[in-house]
């Protein structure tokens, strides 16, 4: 992924941990292709779209989010009703190439396909929750979301105030997330979790669930248009 | 209750310590099942039937410590009643590993256990509605899907033979679909285990019998000419994305367990016939399509050994299969999966029914029973958990647990866990 000057601008005056992190990051989403075994996963052995149907999983998690600015607490079911909505957790400075990477790379291949269709845009936005609010603050979501969002393709970076808004959060969907120690016991940068992408549907119900070793762009589309086909 | 089971974020899925899931973990698990404890397990808890007569009498899960640098290893270090006896059978993991379903073939219970802390599991929901909501009897396989679980059931409310179905449970055990086995294009209905294969989008189930049978005394069954009929003869290729079947193929005899290749390059599964006592290949031919082959025997068939559990090594060159009635563990080299050669066996005792590899492929644990009313009566009852080495050429017995001795009951289905240093977000 290409990083907009606007945020190079930006992490400049962050440390030199988060300017790390970030960079390692966006190497990371540009570079690395979508896992081998998932390029058969799409095509002739994957359904059309609107051939089948996706259930009702569960329902949207609720709680208490931030956007671009401390002071302002959002509802994050303002971020999964009304639109198809594709939600993740990551957190800037996460370096694992089998972690957030893939999902940026996954939101990136989506979020492009939204650019590109008319039949996407404005029906589909995307959502990024932090897993490391001491970091990603408000100022720093509002960065991401002014260098990528765009009006007919919306893709909001949200935090929280502190881990124990994202708890319930985290809770409420079965991922878990916790923050690994060093050696002398004291809590590093290192959030390990794991990888779920969530697909929710305009009535804010979770109707499928992709894990960061099955996780293929192509059928995720497919099954946004199962959606949107389902809509009509 | 609902709060309990959510109650904190999971610490066991310690994903970022090393690669990400691969396809699968100690080798028999769902592929989407996190945190694949590669190296040393840690604990074994084994689903356990009670007996009359042995201690309380009730299903129980026991904990056994298997670290070997651990003051405690080979010692059962926790027990927890279920109450009842409801045929303990199979178990399965959540995705994120943090729970433990178990299943009951008789009372249709569901038991959820929190293995927050894997030294001391504790039941924080019991499904008691799977009858009710789903209209199918005797939940068997628990195989996870990403946020759910799905639960391949045995028998039906209604006649309680084999006719059954899938049933497809959120994290949280609300229901979310049922999906019958076909009854169309060759499907008999029968259903037992279940295996995904994601990267092909293909999802393969087995056949066994309905609950009249299951729970039936063995040897009155296998007198009984009507009964013997009753067992499924068939395996299904659906469509895992849709949920329809792609085809069906003919394997007679009871197909039980399934394992996929988990070689990504790989598009094969293996599965073994208890009846038949043969081994089954279900694999794409030139064309694409799913083709199941008859690719080799399991001791004598006319003997009916009668194959049980399999489990298949890591890098899908080795297959453990036991078999019941001899109380044998068999190795077969699956080198070329199209021609499965036995190269090792033993004699384990006088009846043996699970084994579970481990996915380094170097430690390998048993148990007895199969079902309360088919185990071997008398001093043919033995029940325990053997836990050996594998060196590629024998078994190394390391320690044994006497589950009369120690006054537990049948011991079934094993699963691994391992103990974890992280704090979860928020605690």
């Amino acid at each position: 992924m290409p990083l907009p000057s606007s945020v190079w601008r930006f992490l400049r005056r962050r440390s030199s941990r988060v300017q790390a992190g970030y960079v390692a990051l966006s190497l990371l989403a540009s570079t690395i292709p979508v896992a081998g075994n998932e390029q058969s996963v799409a095509g002739p052995v994957h359904p059309k779209a609107g051939t089948y149907k996706l259930q009702k999983i569960q329902p949207a998690p609720s709680g208490w989010v931030l956007e671009d600015s401390v002071w302002i607490p959002r509802r994050l079911s303002s971020y999964t009703k009304d639109k198809i909505t594709l939600f993740s957790f990551f957190y800037a400075t996460c370096r694992d190439p089998e972690g957030c990477p893939k999902s940026w790379d996954a939101f990136n291949k989506v979020h492009e396909a939204i650019k590109k269709d008319p039949r996407l845009q404005n029906k589909v936005r995307l959502v990024f929750l932090s897993l490391d609010p001491k970091v990603d603050t408000p100022e720093m979501m509002s960065f991401f979301k002014t260098s990528i969002s765009t009006p007919q393709a919306p893709w909001s970076f949200l935090t929280t105030w502190n881990d124990t808004y994202l708890a319930p959060i985290l809770n409420d969907l079965y991922v878990p997330a916790s923050r690994e120690f060093d050696d002398a016991g004291k809590p590093t940068d290192v959030i390990n979790h794991l990888v779920k992408v969530f697909l929710i549907d305009k009535d804010s119900w979770v109707r499928e669930i992709y894990t960061t070793s099955f996780l293929n762009p192509d059928v995720v589309l497919s099954d946004i248009g199962t959606l949107l086909l389902e809509e009509e | 209750m609902k709060k309990l089971l959510k109650s904190t974020v999971c610490m066991l899925a310690m994903v970022a310590a090393g690669p990400a899931v691969t396809l699968a973990d100690e080798t028999c698990n769902s592929p989407f099942t996190s945190a694949l404890i590669k190296g040393q397990e840690d604990f074994l808890h084994v689903w356990t039937l009670g007996e009359v007569g042995v201690g309380d009498e009730s299903d129980k899960l026991v904990t056994i410590d298997v670290q070997p640098n651990s003051p405690t290893y080979g010692k059962v270090v926790h027990s927890v009643s279920v109450g009842g006896r409801g045929e303990a059978h199979h178990t399965g993991f959540t995705d994120d590993r943090r729970f433990l379903w178990a299943g009951r073939l008789d009372d249709n219970k569901i038991f959820v256990f929190d293995l927050i802390d894997p030294s001391k599991p504790k039941v924080v929901k019991t499904i008691t509605d799977f009858v009710d909501k789903t209209g199918f009897v005797g939940p068997h396989t628990f195989y996870a899907t990403p946020g759910r679980m799905m639960i391949q059931a045995l028998s039906n409310k209604d006649t309680h033979d084999g006719q059954t179905g899938i049933a497809v449970y959120n994290n949280s055990g609300e229901l979310v679909s049922v999906h019958k086995m076909p009854l169309e294009n060759g499907g008999d209905g029968y259903g037992y285990d279940i295996g995904i294969n994601p990267a092909m989008n293909v999802m393969l189930t087995s056949s066994f019998t309905g609950w009249t049978n299951y729970m039936m005394d063995m040897g009155q069954m296998v007198k009984d000419p009507d009964a013997m009929k009753k067992f499924g003869k068939s395996m299904i290729m659906w469509d895992y994305k849709s949920m329809k079947p792609i085809k069906t193929m003919e394997v007679p005899g009871a197909p039980l367990e399934i394992r996929w290749s988990l070689k990504p390059e790989d598009n094969w599964a293996i599965t073994a016939t208890a009846l038949t006592s043969k081994l089954w290949l279900v694999k794409q031919d030139e064309k694409g399509e799913w083709q199941a082959k008859d690719v080799g025997t399991i001791g004598d068939p006319s003997k009916i050994p009668l194959p049980v559990d399999i489990s298949i090594s890591a890098d899908a060159k080795g297959l453990w299969v036991n078999t019941f009635l001899d109380g044998t563990t068999r190795y077969y080299d699956l080198t070329n999966p199209e021609a499965p050669k036995e190269v090792y066996s033993k004699k384990m005792g006088s009846q043996v029914n699970m084994v579970s590899l481990s996915f380094d492929g170097k430690r390998v644990y048993f148990t007895t029973s199969l079902l309360a009313n088919w185990d071997k009566k008398g001093e043919d009852n033995e029940q325990w958990l053997k836990a050996y080495d594998w060196d590629g050429k024998q078994l190394v017995e390391k320690f044994s647990v006497d589950f009369h001795a120690e006054k537990l009951g049948r011991a079934h289905h094993m699963k691994f866990s391992a103990k974890t240093k992280a704090a979860a977000l928020g605690e």
